[in-house]
């Protein structure tokens, strides 16, 4: 503790001769036993290997493993110290250098400028000895982030500080710039301003809409299925038998066995899930600080995300089936993403994310409001609103593609192999057909001056929008079913992902893309 | 003075109609070589296990089955002969004055557009055979991931060469003027 108390931001001036290297609280070694931890579970192979050895080990005796288990620990205590101790970081006026690695050295670069939002993460260790845990994220730089392991609250703040200092003026002369003569005053004011909080309540909801709450209910009913047959069982008995003690007889027995048991199925998922709700989103906070959004959660590591306002490449709008149910939404305001591909919607980027898990539909549109700033005005993200819908020659699209020849394939081989029964495969055709209706109901998009809003989903919703200037590629593309009915699909890629909008009418897509062209060419903000 | 026309979306330039650039002839006979190349490879394994099926099997092999794998190849041969010229002629590029546009697919057809104002750095490459037909592939990398980036094959190398030159050039002319926003005191 006392060691991390010393750190403090070199005087700017510093940096003038030799550079001023430091390193961390040497609890930063901690960090890196975590990550080494990870690493090994993480890597089944090393995982398997060292499990096997153990085993053998402990057919032949009980010492030779104890003292394995102990050198395999030994061996990442001392890993995680050569790391901490060959861990230096340099803090300068645009950027954080820092060295890192025992025998292969590497040193990464981080313009202040660059980055793309940074997370704050306290543990319950390094929140008794007042340390923290920086990251950056930077854009483009293939997986190459930073991380300032247990370094001091202070130095945390301080350092968002120089990085908000770097990036103000931008946003600030960015913010003049915008020729709508709209009342956003100037200079922002740079008090924090809560927008959102989350009580205990809103945990109770989170673990109500977990999706393994759902896998958990399942579970119960194919259960439930054997538990009514032991049911009745028992209320014969029970008929036979008024008098005599129930509970000696072994069917009731067995019966309140298994009542007991899905119970506490139910009663355990639903505690995972409220265990996990509070872990992540206790307390959860989310700020605004000038054109900074900051969000604060989690019960024992306490987790801090700052995304600038105008590194928010996407929005992410979802309503699963509960959370329709309890009229919620949950919200992701994605960043660009640092290396990798993903899926829609950028998938991978959801631990940079800016991540609301649980909001009403006011405070989306107020939220959106915000992160958009003065472009977008119109562009409801609600799914309850007006979306134009896609062709429904998608149905058909969907039901050739996943219903019909899969489901040929399948009876041909079948009627071969079965006779006539074969002729069954074909009612897949049915399932494949209402899905393709189903989500072809709930396509639409939604276009203003500025941006597209997107919506999909199957029982529940999803909503993606974005700004057209912060559009990387476009493509319009069609398949020789949509050239003969005049539709087209339109991809644009964003820097947190692609997202498609497909069957929509030709001239649409086209006038779509060139107004999106013309938007990202003719405008003067940076994208990021 | 600033001024700030309304423009009717009727007016803005179409991605839809353009003169698009074919690429290089040679690049069909290319294709081809590759293909055949390729088969040329597949050639010796058919016949080896043509061989083992033969030589090994206990009774006689039906014929179809025997000349299942030359049929297969002869097909596949010729698909790598006929089909690069109907393909190729349907890719080509345009360079506009803002952004670059690559269309391509003969069935499932696809227009991709890159603005010069969000590349982030240009490339050229060519193989060992697109060397030997003085060909190049230019890949110009958007920050939107291998989803964003566009890649125009076959193109003569001095044009790849010069076509990179011109997208880097605009990209560092273009970040110079619209980095204004960049905090002076950076440097």
């Amino acid at each position: 503790m006392t060691e991390a108390g010393e750190q403090a931001p070199p005087p700017p001036d510093a940096a003038a001769g030799e550079l001023f290297w430091q390193r961390s609280s040497p609890f930063a070694a901690l960090f890196f036993l975590g990550r080494i931890t990870k690493g090994l579970v993480g890597n089944l192979q090393s995982l398997a290997g060292t499990s096997v050895m153990l085993v053998a080990l402990a057919q032949k005796s009980m010492v030779y493993a104890v003292l394995a288990a102990v050198g395999v620990l030994a061996a990442s205590v001392a890993a995680a110290l050569l790391r901490y101790w060959h861990f230096r970081f340099h803090l300068n006026e645009r950027g954080v250098r820092i060295r890192q690695g025992v025998f292969k050295k590497v040193e990464v670069d981080v313009q202040f400028d660059r980055i793309q939002g940074i997370h704050v993460e306290q543990s319950l260790i390094y929140r008794w000895l007042g340390l923290v845990t920086v990251s950056f994220d930077t854009a483009g730089s293939a997986a190459q982030e930073g991380h300032l392991p247990a370094v001091t609250r202070q130095f945390a703040d301080a350092l968002r500080q120089r990085v908000d200092d770097q990036q103000q003026p931008a946003a600030d002369a960015e913010a003049q710039r915008r020729e709508s003569g709209s009342a956003r005053e100037l200079p922002l004011a740079r008090r924090p301003r809560t927008l959102l909080a989350l009580g205990n309540r809103d945990m109770l909801r989170i673990a109500l809409t977990d999706p393994s709450v759902l896998v958990g209910l399942a579970f119960l009913g194919v259960l439930g299925q054997y538990y009514d047959g032991a049911m009745q069982d028992l209320a014969k008995q029970a008929v036979q038998q008024a008098t005599a003690e129930i509970a000696a007889s072994p069917s009731a027995v067995l019966a309140v066995a298994i009542a007991g048991l899905l119970l506490s199925v139910l009663v355990v998922f639903l505690l995972l899930a409220l265990a996990s709700a509070f872990l992540r989103f206790h307390d959860f906070r989310l700020f605004q600080e000038g054109t900074a959004f900051r969000s604060q959660s989690g019960l024992l590591t306490r987790k801090e995300v700052v995304v600038e306002r105008d590194k928010i490449q996407q929005l992410n709008l979802a309503q699963g089936l509960p959370m329709r149910l309890l009229k919620r939404y949950r919200l992701r305001a994605l960043p660009a993403r640092s290396g990798g591909a993903g899926a829609q919607g950028g998938a991978v980027a959801a631990t940079q994310a800016l991540h609301v898990p649980l909001l009403p539909g006011d405070a989306v549109e107020a939220l959106r409001t915000e992160m958009f700033g003065d472009e977008g005005q119109r562009l409801q993200t609600l799914p309850t609103g007006s979306f134009a819908g896609i062709s429904p020659h998608y149905i058909r699209a969907r039901v050739l593609m996943f219903g019909v020849a899969p489901a040929l394939v399948a009876t041909a081989i079948a009627t071969a192999v079965a006779g006539v029964v074969g002729l069954l495969c074909l009612a897949w055709v049915v399932p494949t057909a209402l899905v393709a209706w189903q989500s072809w109901r709930r396509w639409g998009y939604r276009v203003d001056d500025d941006g597209l809003a997107c919506r999909s989903g199957l029982l529940g919703y999803r909503v993606h929008a974005f700004l057209f200037r912060k559009m990387q590629a476009v493509a319009v593309s069609r398949s020789p079913m949509q050239r003969r009915t005049g539709l087209a699909t339109l991809h644009v890629q964003l820097a947190c992902g692609p997202l498609t909008l497909p069957f929509i009418d030709h001239a649409t897509a086209c006038r779509l893309r060139d107004y999106m062209l013309y938007k990202a060419e003719s405008s003067r903000l940076p994208w990021h | 003075m600033f001024a700030n026309p309304e423009i009717p979306i009727e007016a803005l330039p179409s991605a839809e109609h353009l003169h698009w650039q074919a690429l290089d002839s040679r690049y069909v006979l290319r294709l081809q070589v590759q293909s055949l190349l390729l088969m040329g490879c597949a050639l010796p394994a058919v016949a080896v296990g043509h061989y083992f099926l033969v030589a090994v099997a206990e009774e006689d092999v039906p014929l179809a089955v025997q000349l299942g794998a030359w049929v297969l190849l002869g097909l596949a041969s010729a698909w790598a002969l006929i089909w690069p010229p109907i393909e190729v002629p349907k890719r080509g590029f345009a360079l506009r004055n803002q952004d670059i546009v690559y269309k391509h697919g003969v069935l499932w057809r696809s227009v991709k557009a890159v603005p010069f104002n969000r590349v982030q750095h240009a490339a050229t490459g060519s193989g060992p055979l697109d060397r030997r037909f003085g060909l190049a592939t230019l890949t110009v990398f958007t920050a939107g991931g291998s989803g964003g980036d566009l890649r125009v094959p076959g193109l003569n190398r001095d044009l790849a060469e010069r076509l990179r030159g011109y997208i880097v050039d605009r990209v560092g002319h273009d970040s110079e003027n619209g980095d204004d926003a960049e905090p002076a005191g950076a440097s």
